[in-house]
């Protein structure tokens, strides 16, 4: 392959499956290459990014240290020049604003000639099959994977500091670099659950964790000579980033995006994380964070966009807030629309080929009023944001991905720490969801719901569950309707809770029209409702159906119920009350009773929603109604299983066994109570009867009955 | 259901809200519904409680002090006489006179003091027709009962109950409404029930006089001195209704009251369509 440059320090029989991809990086890396342009591509990273820069003109260079992925990567991309080897060897150095480095020889068991030799200090990587001066340097160096997959077991290895430098050092004069770094102190770290996992991982035989925060990492790279241009926090993970938040929005507790970033970023976690055995619900630590304004403090890693003096390109507006979602990739300011910044593709199916958009979107412009003003009044308008449609991201599902084997990306894939790749499914809002019931999409690794009997109509026509892609989103003053009930429900303010529901009744109706109820509102999470002060108002939704409005405000109830109980969250109602009595309190404290049948049209409703959104087979859907009608104290969270939430689900179940044989041990009192003064009736009774006026009494009653038997024969 | 839930027709008055098909006949509360205003837990003192079973009380203040005394599945449904009060349309006249609740004992727990002297005190106080509201053993025994009497005292009693699941008086807060509101003022010698009721009926209210000793009174959570300490503004011969209706509401939880359907799902009840 003339195409390939083993330069040493390859690895042989050794896979990394694919880095950190996803439509936001492309969104973020491709406008920082272009026609003529070099990049260096440092470590695993998907193949659609590889292809979007070389179809937008860029010259890549990709530096692998698996020499099976190097050869795949090559023959997949033949335009691109793919270096095998450790990045000590091939890195190189270059006179950047670094200063020097040296460049690896043919040390590091590089034999030369057979395989190729790094020759000449100052970057020129000499294989095989070719040569590469990468002296001069690049003007883009994209390590969205970070530092973690560049040193090889074959080569040295280069503290993270090193590796910092050399990255740094391989852009040129007004090049930029573009950077994922890990945060150890991020959420995902501290919520895994996967003891042992450092021992199967195969790449884990050395730690790279270099800057312990963001502040650390841009102060290392200003120091290297590079002018940061942006820093982010990123969520959930490093390796698939859905959010990304910065700017003056970062750590601000009063800005007006800040239920909405509670929502998009409790959604992101529950894409990620369903289905992952976890130490705890890592939504709950988010929400947290984002309430004490800490997210920076536990983001999953820290993404840098930074340049080197010189001659840099256009400049380019950051903005503070940029999600990844069924929406594509979009940001929204605080008095500004929404921009679909990256319309989302559809995802391949399972054989490969593309299929259509098939989740329709509904776009919600607007209301128009009620915008939040310096007075500080909420706002439920404001975005216009005809984002445009999405569904799939586009990326791949992971099995063209060099080195891969064979899963799709979003689908369990490991990340250097063993932990799956992050991806996948449903949707949080607000809070955690934990309950198995979302709203969710995110499906960042691509995994979008293709081809699933459960995916709804194609072409813009609702599904034949009658349900339609609905991206609303608005920002607003106001909180958000289930954080707010939650809050009641801990204090026990039964008032105030039944204020607040029979308000969201009355909002929810005057969105019907002869009683049914067609848009967002009908399918929205009480997460995605928020309190403003004219009342509640519609801040994110997923999908929309026409919903009877009965059935779409049990549903919602229902919903809080289910998330109350799994969440182990403080209610003012009976600790050993099921979800299912629990909405029908909920239900009766807004209005008329639920019937059994409402309740169950409800769950039915929310396994439609959720077999569209995770693309649930016939049986999966099964399974998941059957555990949506059985939820009660004890029931854990039904997507992301916490060993906290486990715990705490084992102690209920306790409680109500202990209240069981209690009560055993009382009905059996009872009865034996009961038995004893039965006998003392009959004493009393024979006694009666033993005397004569006893006597007298049941002969007259012997009589009256004979006299009543004739007559009716006849 | 245990035999207390049926006290005073606390089970039928809720029954009856609930617009259940057979109110004389309500089905099984499941947990324990606080059946009497106290100062504890919401149980009565010595009440045989099933571990981890629903504990059914009258108001928030209730539910938070049954919690701190290691109560865990405890509910506020508001107190039936609450419930009643919603039920019936409210009294035309203002009322006449003064009913007098003189502090009694129960079955397990008599109480001693000076009949007379609060007999004397009540009449030097209180204008207007007097009528005196016995406890049901204090009514049958001779003895009390003619003291009031002959003070020219009308003696009622708002009847028995109920005990292990017998002898129940259903319309017992029935006859106490009725009775209440054929007053002006409403006076007891010591804080209890019948004075929030009193209040929660429109009536004027007033507690003075010797409180009495009771029997092996449970000292746990304060007795009696902790009531004139805690609610100052109920003592003496007048009090401001206002205030004092506010506190009523409070500890009756009348403003936690719930909905028909909400209360059923409360009591362990059936739903409307499975009956």
């Amino acid at each position: 392959m003339p195409n390939l440059i083993r330069a040493g320090g390859e690895m042989f029989n050794f896979h990394d499956r694919p880095g950190a991809g996803g439509p936001l990086l492309r969104h973020l890396v491709l406008p920082l290459a272009g026609p003529g342009r070099t990049v260096l591509v440092a470590g695993p990273h998907p193949d659609d990014l590889i292809t979007g820069l070389v179809d937008g003109g860029a010259e890549v260079t990709w530096v692998l240290r698996s020499l099976a992925d190097a050869e795949m990567a090559a023959a997949a991309h033949p335009a691109v020049t793919v270096v095998a080897g450790a990045f000590d060897v091939v890195s190189v150095a270059f006179g950047g604003v670094a200063g020097a480095f040296g460049v690896a020889s043919g040390a590091f068991g590089v034999p030369s000639g057979a395989l190729g030799v790094v020759s000449g200090a100052f970057g020129v990587v000499s294989g095989a099959f070719g040569e590469i001066n990468i002296a001069s340097g690049y003007d883009l160096v994209v390590a969205m994977d970070g530092l973690g997959r560049l040193n090889s077991a074959e080569g040295g290895l280069l503290p993270a500091d090193e590796l910092l430098d050399r990255l740094t050092g391989a852009v040129r004069s007004g090049g930029a670099m573009i950077l994922m770094h890990d945060n150890q102190l991020g959420f995902h770290h501290t919520v895994r659950l996967d003891p042992g996992h450092r021992f199967r991982d195969d790449a884990a035989w050395s730690s790279c964790e270099g800057p312990a925060s963001r502040g650390q990492l841009t102060d290392r790279l200003t120091r290297a000579g590079l002018v940061v241009d942006v820093a982010y926090a990123a969520f959930p993970e490093p390796s698939a980033p859905a959010v990304l938040i910065g700017g003056e929005v970062l750590g601000d507790v009063s800005s007006p995006l800040r239920p909405w970033l509670k929502t998009v970023l409790a959604q992101a976690c529950t894409t990620a994380y369903r289905g992952r055995p976890v130490l705890s619900d890592p939504r709950r630590l988010i929400h947290r964070a984002l309430l004490a304004g800490a997210e920076d403090t536990i983001a999953g890693g820290w993404l840098v966009v930074a340049h080197a003096p010189g001659q840099p390109g256009p400049a380019r507006e950051w903005p503070d807030v940029l999600v990844d979602d069924v929406a594509g990739v979009y940001t929204l300011a605080e008095d500004g629309p929404r921009a679909a910044l990256l319309p989302r593709k559809s995802p391949p199916n399972p054989d490969g080929q593309p299929v259509p958009d098939s989740l329709p979107v509904t776009h919600h412009l607007p209301d128009a009023d009620r915008l939040p003003g310096a007075d500080g009044l909420p706002d439920d308008d404001g975005l216009p944001g005809g984002d445009g449609v999405l569904d799939g991201d586009g990326v791949p599902g992971g099995d063209a991905v060099p080195g891969g084997e064979g899963l799709p990306r979003g689908d369990g894939m490991l990340d250097g720490d063993g932990v799956p790749g992050g991806d996948a499914v449903p949707g949080g809002d607000g809070l955690p969801r934990g309950d198995g019931m979302l709203d969710g999409d995110g499906v960042p690794g691509g995994d979008a719901v293709p081809g699933s009997d459960a995916v709804p109509g194609d072409g813009g026509m609702p599904g034949a569950d009658g349900l339609r892609r609905a991206a609303v989103l608005r920002p607003t003053h106001g909180r958000q309707l289930e954080e707010l009930l939650l809050e009641l429900c801990a204090t026990a303010d039964v008032r105030a809770l039944r204020h607040e529901l029979a308000r969201y009744e009355s909002w929810l109706t005057a969105q019907a029209t002869d009683g049914v109820v067609d848009g967002p509102a009908a399918l929205a999470d009480l997460s995605g409702i928020g309190v403003t002060a004219d009342g509640p108002a519609l801040l994110v939704a997923r999908w929309e159906k026409a919903v009877p409005v009965r059935i779409a405000l049990v549903r919602a109830l229902w919903q809080f119920a289910v998330r109350l109980i799994t969440w182990g969250r403080p209610h003012p109602w009976p600790i050993t009350v099921s979800a299912a009595d629990l909405a029908a309190i909920l239900v009766a404290m807004a209005g008329p009773g639920l019937t059994d049948e409402e309740l169950k049209a409800a769950i039915e409703l929310q396994v439609t929603i959720d077999a569209a959104e995770f693309g649930l087979g016939k049986s999966e859907q099964r399974a998941l109604r059957l555990t949506l009608s059985a939820v009660r104290p004890g029931t854990p969270p039904v997507d992301v299983a916490g060993y906290h939430e486990l715990t705490e689900a084992l102690w209920r179940q306790r409680y109500e066994a202990s209240h069981l044989l209690a009560m055993m041990e009382w009905t059996d009192d009872v009865i034996r109570m009961r038995d004893d003064q039965l006998s003392r009736m009959d004493w009393e009774l024979q006694f009666y009867r033993s005397r004569l006026s006893g006597r007298a009494l049941m002969a007259a009653k012997r009589a009256l009955r004979t006299l009543r038997t004739k007559s009716r024969r006849g | 259901m245990h035999h207390a839930n049926h006290h005073y027709g606390h089970s039928h008055i809720l029954a009856r809200y609930c617009e259940m098909p057979e109110p004389l006949h309500p089905p099984r509360i499941h947990g324990y519904l606080q059946h009497g205003w106290n100062i504890g837990d919401g149980l009565a003192p010595g009440t045989p409680y099933v571990a981890g079973s629903r504990l059914l009380v009258w108001s928030e203040e209730t539910r938070r002090r049954s919690w701190s005394q290691g109560r865990r599945n405890v509910v506020v449904v508001g107190a039936p006489f609450a419930y009643l009060v919603e039920m019936t349309p409210p009294a035309d006249e203002p009322g006449e006179g003064t009913i007098f609740y003189p502090f009694h004992g129960w079955e397990g727990q008599q109480v001693h003091g000076d009949h007379q002297r609060l007999i004397d005190e009540v009449k030097a106080t209180e204008t207007g027709p007097i009528t005196a509201c016995l406890y049901w053993n204090e009514y049958r025994t001779r003895a009390v009962r003619a003291l009031y009497e002959r003070a020219g005292f009308r003696v009622i009693c708002h009847g028995y109950r109920g005990f292990m699941w017998r002898d129940h008086n259903r319309d017992f807060l029935v006859g106490q409404l009725a009775e209440l509101r054929r007053h002006r003022r409403v006076v007891s010698n010591r804080l209890c029930s019948a004075i929030w009721y009193g209040l929660l009926a429109g009536r004027e209210t007033a507690v003075y006089g010797d409180p009495m000793i009771l029997d092996n009174a449970d000292m746990t959570f304060g007795g009696e001195p902790r009531l004139h300490r805690q609610w100052p503004e109920l003592y003496g011969h007048t009090t401001d209704y206002a205030t004092c209706h506010r506190l009523a509401r409070v500890q009756l939880g009348a403003d936690e009251l719930a909905g028909p359907d909400e209360l059923r799902e409360l009591l362990g009840w059936p739903k409307r369509e499975h009956v």
